[in-house]
């Protein structure tokens, strides 16, 4: 999976109409506005700290640190952009989207400063490891492709999320700062098979063309908290992205676009609600938070 | 009989405590003015901590200024409240008396009303939240209360009812034949000085260290208020009414002192409960102009 998705992403720009699929800061500047909102609140909140710096993991083609560090800058943040990357195509993408920003291969290479951190659908991207009972499902060569080496009720395990969310506690937990977590998933773990294959907007067999769809598995926020526990921050409980984004006001933004923008109302209803319908993306996502014991605790949680 | 059964007593003189620490030539420093002046340096040293940690309401330049203004703020209104509410009469015929603050007699209400005065002079000023500075004031005030309440014991002022506990005191009482040893008394100035200085910091250390509550604008102010009014509530069960409200307690069931207590238990768990949806929000500001 991993070694897929590294080629997918290094290949190309797999979002938009013309792409694979669309992530939520795509779809309107709301959810990118609403995010710089809740970083805006918790960075004004704990004394707008000047040294804190604006990251990103899978920063996608920038769109969303575009929406959210418009919403900073005019809360007074003056703070660097740096995104986290490993994908040379989208990293160009970044840089027309993020001229000023600075690109790390890694968490670890950020600098040791405080986080204002959105990860917003990057967890389920990372590779998972599937088993049957105790054995690990493996995939083999088989007649005519790719086949699994053995079926039966699966559960999934991520150690690669599990790191990464390790990292970003203990970075949080050291030099402060906050970190939103947003992504599609359950949360609490539970057995079954998630791993999906998604290409041209269509879900695909997962063992077809191995590197030309985008794979992603969906995220257990039970095991996330439970790997942001260990590094020394504080995580919040898991809400749904609805709930967070009326939480945050998603709402009162629609009709101030509106209001401003009378001609795009009946487009602006329709983002507010595929961003936080049930039916849509509104229910399966899942937002989290891991802090700094030392910053305030993120407004829409408990 | 009374001097034989009180004679197993501790004996305020036996103590060897003097309300004078120091002398120097004809100038006397007094534990009461060392009390001011140390609970005014320790709070502000405590107050340089509190404010660098996250989510402070002011720089390091208004917590300079603040002190200031607090200091100011606690010695004329200790003073003016002493005036006003304890001793307006005698004070209307002696104006020059009230700047002899070396005599002694400071207001506690007075001082915190004065405090808050220079608190909300300063927050207008820079347009900073004063509720929130307040917070932060209210976790360093317990030092100054501890002092305090150590002078009130060493000057034998404010004592308690007549008791035989083990650990009661006797001490030095103006009576109609001059200064002598009183009846064994509970020293409450000991007891508020546990309660109102190191019981008081440490639940508001907990609170500021352990919790978000300095995320919660008045939570921190709202308990120091709800608390030192239940400590001072529970202490007038100890202390024997003034004189000329004996039958106001009798009448009412409580001294005056507790029911004075009651709007602050009430305002301080008031101020605690409202504290989480008093917060400020930030809105998205990202202008009107671009729908993308």
């Amino acid at each position: 999976m991993e070694a897929c998705n590294s080629y997918y992403y290094a290949t190309r720009d797999p979002l938009g109409t013309d792409g694979d699929f669309t992530t939520a800061p795509e779809v309107s500047q709301m959810f990118g506005e609403m995010v710089g909102a809740a970083l805006a609140d918790c960075w004004t909140r704990a004394g707008a700290p000047s040294e804190a710096i604006y990251a990103e993991l899978g920063p996608g083609r920038g769109t969303l640190a575009v929406d959210a560090l418009r919403v900073l800058r005019g809360a007074g943040f003056h703070g660097e952009a740096h995104l986290v990357e490993t994908s040379p195509v989208l990293r160009e993408a970044q840089r027309r989207a993020v001229p000023d920003a600075q690109w790390h291969e890694s968490i670890g290479d950020l600098p040791q400063r405080p986080l204002l951190l959105v990860a917003n659908e990057f967890l389920d991207a990372l590779p998972v490891r599937q088993f049957v009972g105790a054995a690990e499902r493996r995939v083999v060569a088989a007649a005519g492709g790719l086949a699994f080496d053995r079926d039966g009720e699966i559960t999934e395990i991520s150690p690669a999320r599990d790191a990464a969310v390790d990292a970003v506690a203990r970075h949080v937990g050291a030099h402060g700062g906050t970190a939103l977590i947003i992504d599609y998933g359950h949360e609490r773990s539970a057995a079954g098979d998630t791993l999906q294959a998604v290409r041209s907007h269509r879900f695909a067999p997962v063992l077809d063309s191995p590197g030309e769809q985008d794979l992603t598995a969906h995220v257990d926020f039970a095991a996330v908290a439970a790997a942001a526990a260990a590094g020394g921050a504080k995580v919040t409980s898991v809400i749904t992205q609805g709930e967070w984004l009326n939480a945050l006001g998603i709402g009162a933004r629609a009709a101030g676009l509106a209001a401003a923008n009378p001609e795009r109302s009946n487009e602006l209803a329709s983002a507010v609600h595929r961003l936080t319908s049930r039916g849509e993306m509104g229910q399966l996502f899942k937002v989290i938070v891991i802090h700094s014991p030392e910053w305030p605790r993120p407004a829409g949680f408990q | 009989m009374q001097a034989d059964d009180s004679s197993q007593f501790t004996a305020f003189p036996d103590l060897g405590l003097s309300p004078i620490a120091l002398s120097i030539g004809p100038f006397d420093l007094r534990w009461y003015s060392l009390a001011y002046l140390a609970g005014i340096f320790i709070g502000y040293w405590y107050l340089l901590k509190l404010i660098r940690k996250p989510g402070s309401p002011m720089s390091r330049q208004h917590a300079d200024d603040l002190v200031f203004y607090a200091a100011l703020g606690i010695i004329l209104g200790g003073r003016l409240g002493y005036v006003l509410f304890y001793n307006l009469a005698y004070y209307a015929a002696h104006p020059i008396e009230v700047v002899k603050l070396w005599d002694g007699g400071m207001s506690f209400h007075g001082g915190v009303i004065g405090t808050s005065l220079g608190i909300l002079y300063l927050a207008r000023k820079e347009k900073l939240s004063w509720l929130r500075i307040h917070d932060y004031v209210a976790c360093c005030v317990p030092f100054g209360l501890f002092f305090g309440r150590l002078a009130n014991f060493v000057n034998q002022e404010l004592w308690g009812a007549e008791t035989a506990v083990p650990w009661a005191v006797r001490f030095q009482e103006l009576t109609q034949f001059g200064l002598a040893l009183g009846p064994p008394r509970h020293p409450s100035q000991l007891y508020e000085a546990v309660l109102e200085g190191l019981v008081l910091f440490a639940i508001l250390w907990w609170m500021f260290w352990k919790t978000q509550a300095r995320y919660e604008p008045g939570k921190l102010v709202g308990a120091f208020i709800f608390f030192y009014g239940l400590f001072r509530f529970g202490i007038e069960f100890i202390r024997e009414p003034d004189q000329q409200l004996v039958a106001f307690a009798q009448a009412t069931g409580l001294h005056m002192g507790q029911w004075l207590s009651v709007p602050m238990v009430l305002g301080g768990l008031y101020l605690m409960l409202t504290a989480k949806k008093r917060r400020v929000r930030v809105e998205p500001i990202a202008g009107t102009e671009s729908v993308a």
